[in-house]
């Protein structure tokens, strides 16, 4: 489908306006599984600051791009948590996850999860990666459950 | 040649309901082995039928050499888009479906029995075909909404051993492609180097687009729209039709628009097309002059909708289009399913296929196509009409062969031998209910049309 190859790296400084766009992409994508995750107004807007705070997040973040040619074509955010009562203290966790429509089914999104973990593993320590999406999120659950993930930790919800 | 205005209208709704109560429906059973004394009856009924139970109990696919399976399809729908009346319930479809009966059994020969039916989950839809499956040679699906058609025929195809089509996509896409074929040939141009725009993404659109691939058409070529507009990878509702309609996200994905933007209105879409193809919501006005007027030379429109086409044939030609097709009989070029389906059948069943494929549509296309030309094709004779009743036949043994080239075939046949038996069993039909007409056994209608 497409014969250039695709590559990944860190997101840096002038990648905020591709970035913002994944953000909202990602969190309308999730909107359609369940409306609790329904965004904002200016959901935009929040994607655009976000943007800025992924690419300039000290130790507890990072964010990884997937370029084709020079064309920002997803993303992957992921954030340590550290848990001290726990033996298994740090556990590293991919919050956001989208790859563009027309760059999809070339394996993006498995190389950017392997490269989360290769520097989640190698780079900070951690020894678990974790995922998180709306449980609604068939896509999402295939995606994590054909890489090996299991049902980790459960959030209910409901209307106060 | 097309008139200015639309054709006088014959009160067909009123004359329908009364010859359907009069006649109580339209088809019945008739058995067609010898009953000459009532011992006759240990043959076909007990002790003798004990026999070939046993044998097809032993060898299950014997039930295609021992009963009518061979020759018996069900026509299945839910009542979900029946006609342009919607989601009118199954006991709603029955008459559709008793129709659609009649003219499997009169143009192609195949018994076929209406199975209307509440199952509104498609699982339970998909688990219905499988338990009934023994019963039928094929299945012909029919009016239900989309997407969950597309999802239906996927299924099926994958689940059932015996051929599944969905007449609304795979027939109506079929009897497009062949008019498409004839009309690419008389305008001169390549339809595998032309740009083609589909209006509406429908059942039939969404298959066509399918075939058009399937035919060497590169889908960067093809324009979708639906009513939002082109069907493109940047389309903001793009991961919602990757969830709620993967058919159309593909489309969008594979074409790329195209060539055009999300955002470009019809009327740019339109701009240098070589082929519209139309099958959306009724017109006139659906397409307008101004649009078709910015197609390329010779520009080619199908406006199926009905019973308004989208646009009417004179004011597409107006505003240059060279050959124009609709779906309706009183206008030259009719877009007919009833052109494809009846042969289709004719041919898996005669060969008792195990499927039937969307390569096997292409091949019923294709004959349609190659018999029009060697009738003569013109802008006015692009497809042939329901009366002549040699494509039957000739369909019937394009799909046969092809089933057997592609080995999905239970039994091997050759063209001619699928057309002689094909033209025998059709001819066989017809003569039989020609009796019936004649010696006064078929009720004359108490009210009439002229006709």
């Amino acid at each position: 489908m497409h014969e250039v190859s695709f590559h990944i790296r860190r997101a840096v400084s002038g990648d905020e306006e591709a970035l913002a766009d994944l953000i909202y992409r990602f969190y309308r994508f999730n909107e359609e599984f369940d409306p609790a995750w329904s965004t904002t107004r200016n959901a935009l807007e929040v994607a655009r600051e976000r943007a800025s705070r992924y690419i300039s997040c000290g130790e507890g973040c990072f964010a990884l791009v997937a370029l084709m040619g020079e064309k920002i074509v997803g993303y992957a955010y992921t954030e340590i948590y550290e848990a001290e009562m726990l033996e298994e203290k740090n556990l590293a966790v991919i919050k956001e996850l989208y790859v563009l429509p027309q760059y999809r089914r070339i394996g993006i999104a498995s190389r950017l999860v392997e490269e989360a973990e290769r520097i989640a593993r190698e780079e900070l320590g951690v020894e678990y990666i974790a995922a998180q999406f709306p449980t609604a999120n068939f896509v999402a659950e295939k995606f994590y459950r054909n890489r090996k993930f299991r049902p980790f930790i459960s959030i209910y919800l409901r209307e106060v | 040649m097309v008139e200015g205005k639309e054709p006088a209208k014959v009160d067909w709704y009123d004359l329908s309901v009364k010859l359907h109560r009069f006649y109580g429906g339209k088809i019945e059973t008739i058995p067609k082995v010898p009953i000459r004394r009532i011992k006759d009856f240990a043959i076909w009924y007990t002790p003798g039928v004990a026999e070939p139970s046993r044998r097809i109990a032993k060898d299950p696919d014997l039930s295609f050499e021992l009963t009518s399976r061979w020759n018996t399809i069900a026509i299945v729908s839910d009542g979900t888009r029946v006609l342009g009346l919607g989601k009118i319930g199954p006991e709603g479809a029955y008459p559709v479906m008793e129709g659609k009966a009649l003219i499997f059994k009169f143009l192609g020969g195949v018994d076929a029995i209406p199975l209307v039916h509440r199952g509104r989950d498609p699982e339970k839809f998909i688990e219905l075909l499988e338990l009934v499956e023994p019963s039928f040679g094929g299945i012909n699906l029919e009016d239900i909404e989309s997407p969950k058609c597309f999802y239906l025929l996927e299924e099926a195809r994958k689940r059932l051993n015996i051929p599944v089509w969905h007449d609304d996509q795979q027939g109506t896409a079929a009897v497009t492609l062949a008019g498409l074929i004839n009309a690419f040939h008389i305008v001169g141009k390549d339809i595998r180097k032309s740009k083609l725009v589909i209006f509406g993404a429908g059942a039939a659109n969404l298959a066509l687009y399918r075939l058009l691939k399937l035919y060497g058409v590169p889908p960067e070529n093809i324009t979708v729209l639906d009513s939002k507009g082109v069907l493109h990878p940047d389309r903001p509702d793009i991961d919602k039709l990757m969830i709620k309609h993967p058919w159309k996200y593909q489309v969008a994905i594979e074409t790329k628009g195209g060539g055009h933007s999300p955002g470009d209105p019809p009327e740019k879409a339109l701009e240098g097309a070589d082929a519209l193809v139309a099958a959306s919501k009724p017109g006139p006005g659906t397409i307008k002059k101004e649009w078709i007027a910015k197609m390329a030379r010779d520009a080619i429109v199908f406006a199926e909708a009905n019973p308004v086409p989208e646009i009417w044939p004179w004011e597409a030609k107006e505003a240059g289009a060279r050959i124009v097709a609709t779906g309706r009989s009183d206008f030259p070029n009719q877009v007919n399913n009833s052109l494809v389906f009846p042969g289709v059948f004719r041919g898996v069943l005669d060969v008792r296929a195990k499927t039937v494929t969307d390569t096997m549509a292409i091949a019923a296309a294709e004959e349609l196509a190659r018999y029009a030309r060697e009738k003569g094709i013109h802008e006015d004779y692009i497809i042939p009409t329901m009366e002549e009743w040699e494509i039957y036949p000739r369909v019937a043994a394009a799909v046969a062969v092809k089933a057997v080239e592609e080995g999905l075939a239970r039994k091997t046949t050759t063209y001619n031998e699928e057309y002689e038996r094909a033209k025998e069993i059709i001819g066989l039909t017809r003569e039989k209910y020609q009796l019936l007409w004649e010696k006064g056994l078929i009720k004359r209608p108490p009210v009439d049309y002229e006709a």
